[in-house]
């Protein structure tokens, strides 16, 4: 099949080592500015593994990862040093642009920038109407500002009463080990920026009412990406499959590409199970399970879920980029709300609610989304509800026509004319949802009060990845989020309350460029967060006596 | 794979697809800059979309179809920065320590666009021709045909060197 002549030829056509380190570098940068901002947008939603700021939480069962510098000195991939100091400014392609002294973007960055502005005052007046239009029935929007301030604000029945609960007279002061100060990792600073954080709606627990007094730490069964053992996950599998009417009779419980001895580039089989019926039972990694329909679900003609690169659309983004994006957001929530009103029961969460995607803006002022996700919010107290919205959580899956999958996959699906492969028909194939292992309790701690963490955060008290935060840290809280870390390495799931605060922005530039080039200018006047975490644990109750270690942190 | 952190897989990713990417990108932009920004972009979307890969090739399939649409929504785009083909032989010609095997590949680059693609694939990446004609989204007797075209010109070719 191959010509050597024309191999060889081929061979030829490769990057430049420059272009090469380039390209490696920016790529990083990219994902950790997205990375990071996804995070927020989860973590900020309903606080699940803080593991949020340099580290996503594993929501859909991806690890966290170690931190690592927004530079690598040395890339993995080239062993090479990395790239240069570049015009650190951007990490996306438009910054590779800029780097290479082309500027398309410049042209109309601030006119866009003015057109924007605009569109954002009329955006920012209708969204509180359109946000109080699409949220469930009795789904409370916003936040109190007590509780951004970090007083608690109105009670719930449980937090109103604390009487109803008393910690075990028997229980063990909880050792707070640096391990547990592991918010993942991801590339890059955790630094989210918004034009305002108002931008920000991710779901709020404290604005539905949860607010508990105590809270269990759990110990991680699946520390540093351990698997569940055969039984535990045959047994869940078997749970998972009576839930939504399959069966996995245990000689089927077969890798999903045996037949075809097909193995990953790793050599290893993936964990696909078939269900009998309609499913295939996926265990993605140790904290993430994704349920495929067998038979996948076409989602009427524009509804995408993910519609972040509509090219009929660039055109437009060039003179006005906010409506374009608003656009798009409009169909991404369109898109969520026709696959939540027909599919959310395949969660089995007690009381869904929706966490919309926040939206921010990256290193070159550019607008990205998240996905909404799906997050539980049920249970019989707070504390139950608060540990069902942090641990269980999820999203919908849709691809475009997927390539390489069985011609039956397809079948049956429309074509539309499009002549981009792969791109004919937007499925709807499954869902993927958390699944922690919570069956070992350290306990039922007594936690702070918002406000009393909020004491403790301006004594010092608190940890967080950015390097010399600011002295007056407590003044610049915008937000306040009760969490657990749930980050691959993380020993145990120990409650906190994360801080969400604004940075100053020439620190924010500080740590956006590397050493000894001169920081640039945002390209549109941002505000950049970060978060600080305070553990929510009534320090009676951390051993030793205060923290443990956690103000060495900083 | 399925084991993999999201930093291991875009290691793994970039360093097994890097210049194969580079390759179909360059095809379709005809220029260095541009085809940078589309694996850029190629890898971004990679890793923001959950999607399930059945296997290696599948993931590595999908980049190929993935790298394609994102070059075509960058030919469409007004502010590209137009290149000849030309201009680009000659820009990888003058990085060529080898002038013969430069030259192969300057005649394959001035073939017609429609060709290029289906050679890499077929001739470079070993995929079959039903599998190229899925990638491509063609009918696979049009892509049996559009090879051998491409036989034909580039036998043409050598033989009036």
């Amino acid at each position: 099949m191959k010509d050597p002549a024309i191999v060889q030829a081929w061979d030829q056509l490769k990057l430049s080592p420059a272009a090469d380190r380039r390209l490696y570098d920016a790529i990083r940068r990219s994902l950790a500015a997205r990375e990071a901002a996804a995070a927020g947008d989860f973590q900020m939603t309903a606080g699940s593994g803080a593991s949020a700021v340099s580290a996503h939480t594993p929501v859909f069962g991806i690890p966290a990862v170690p931190v690592v510098s927004a530079v690598p000195a040395v890339s993995a991939v080239t062993g090479i040093p990395a790239a240069p100091a570049r015009p650190a400014a951007g990490p996306d392609a438009v910054h590779n642009r800029r780097a290479r002294g082309e500027s398309a973007r410049s042209r109309w960055l601030k006119p866009a920038a003015l057109t924007a502005a605009a569109c954002l005052l009329l955006t920012v007046a209708l969204l509180p109407v359109l946000d109080r239009l699409r949220r469930p029935a009795g789904e409370t929007v916003g936040r109190p500002a007590s509780e951004v301030s970090g007083q608690p604000g109105e009670p719930s029945p449980e937090a109103s009463n604390p009487a109803v609960w008393r910690p075990d007279p028997d229980l063990k002061p909880y050792r707070l080990r640096a391990e547990e100060r592991e918010v993942g990792g991801s590339m890059g600073y955790p630094i989210f920026s918004y034009k305002d954080i108002s931008q920000n709606e991710s779901l709020d627990l404290a604005a539905l009412g949860i607010r508990p007094v105590h809270l269990p730490i759990y110990r991680n069964l699946t520390y540093a990406g351990q698997k569940l053992s055969a039984e535990t996950l045959l047994r869940r599998l078997h749970d998972l499959a009576a839930r939504y009417g399959d069966t996995v009779a245990e000689r089927s419980v077969v890798p999903l590409y045996e037949n075809e001895n097909r193995t990953e580039s790793n050599g290893q089989q993936p964990e696909a199970y078939y269900g009998e019926g309609r499913l295939y039972l996926y265990y993605a990694d140790s904290t993430g399970c994704k349920v495929l329909l067998k038979t996948p679900v076409a989602m009427p003609d524009g509804l995408r879920l993910y519609d972040f690169g509509n090219p009929a659309e660039a055109e437009a983004f060039e003179t006005d980029p906010e409506a374009v994006y608003e656009a798009q957001r409009a169909r991404v929530t369109a898109a969520f709300d026709w696959l939540y009103e027909r599919y959310v029961h395949l969660f089995g969460f007690k009381q869904p609610a929706v966490s919309p995607a926040t939206y921010g803006y990256d290193y070159s002022g550019q607008r990205h989304y998240g996905v909404p996700a799906v997050v539980d919010t049920g249970g019989a107290t707070d504390t139950e509800r608060l540990v069902a919205a942090v641990f269980s959580r999820g999203k919908f899956l849709t691809e475009y026509r997927p390539f390489g999958l069985p011609d039956s996959y397809l079948a049956g699906q429309p074509d539309t004319g499009d002549d981009r492969p792969g791109a004919q028909t937007n499925l709807f194939y499954g869902v993927a949802f958390q699944w922690f292992d919570l069956s070992e309790s350290l306990g039922d701690y007594p936690i702070m009060t918002p406000a009393q963490a909020r004491t403790e955060l301006a004594n010092g008290r608190y940890f967080m990845v950015i390097p010399d935060p600011p002295a007056d840290l407590a003044n610049r809280v915008v937000r306040c989020d009760l969490v657990y870390l749930t980050g691959s390495f993380n020993k145990d799931y120990v409650p906190y309350y994360r801080f969400t605060v604004e940075l100053p922005p020439e620190l924010v530039a500080r740590l956006r460029t590397p050493d000894g080039v001169e920081p640039t200018e945002d390209p549109l006047p941002l505000k950049h967060y970060t978060f600080a975490y305070v553990p929510a644990i009534d320090p009676a109750y951390i051993a030793p006596p205060g923290h443990g270690d956690i103000a060495m942190f900083n | 794979m399925e084991n993999e952190t999201r930093a291991e897989r875009f290691e793994r990713c970039y360093r097994l697809y890097r210049n194969m990417l580079y390759r179909i990108c360059i095809v379709y932009l005809k220029n260095e800059a541009d085809a940078e920004d589309a694996i850029h972009d190629t890898f971004l979307r990679l890793m923001e979309r959950d999607v399930c890969f059945q296997s290696a090739e599948h993931e590595k399939a999908w980049l190929i179809v993935v790298a394609g649409n994102i070059c075509k929504d960058r030919l469409r785009h007004w502010s590209r920065q137009l290149c000849s083909v030309d201009e680009l032989a000659g820009q990888l010609a003058a990085n060529d320590p080898e002038p013969e095997t430069g030259e192969t590949l300057s005649r394959i680059l001035h073939l017609p666009e429609r060709l290029i693609l289906p050679v890499y694939l077929y001739y470079y990446e070993g995929y079959r021709t039903a599998d190229i004609a899925r990638m491509l989204n063609l009918n696979p007797s049009t892509l049996r045909n559009r090879l051998r075209e491409a036989r034909l010109l580039l036998r043409t070719q050598w033989k009036e060197v």
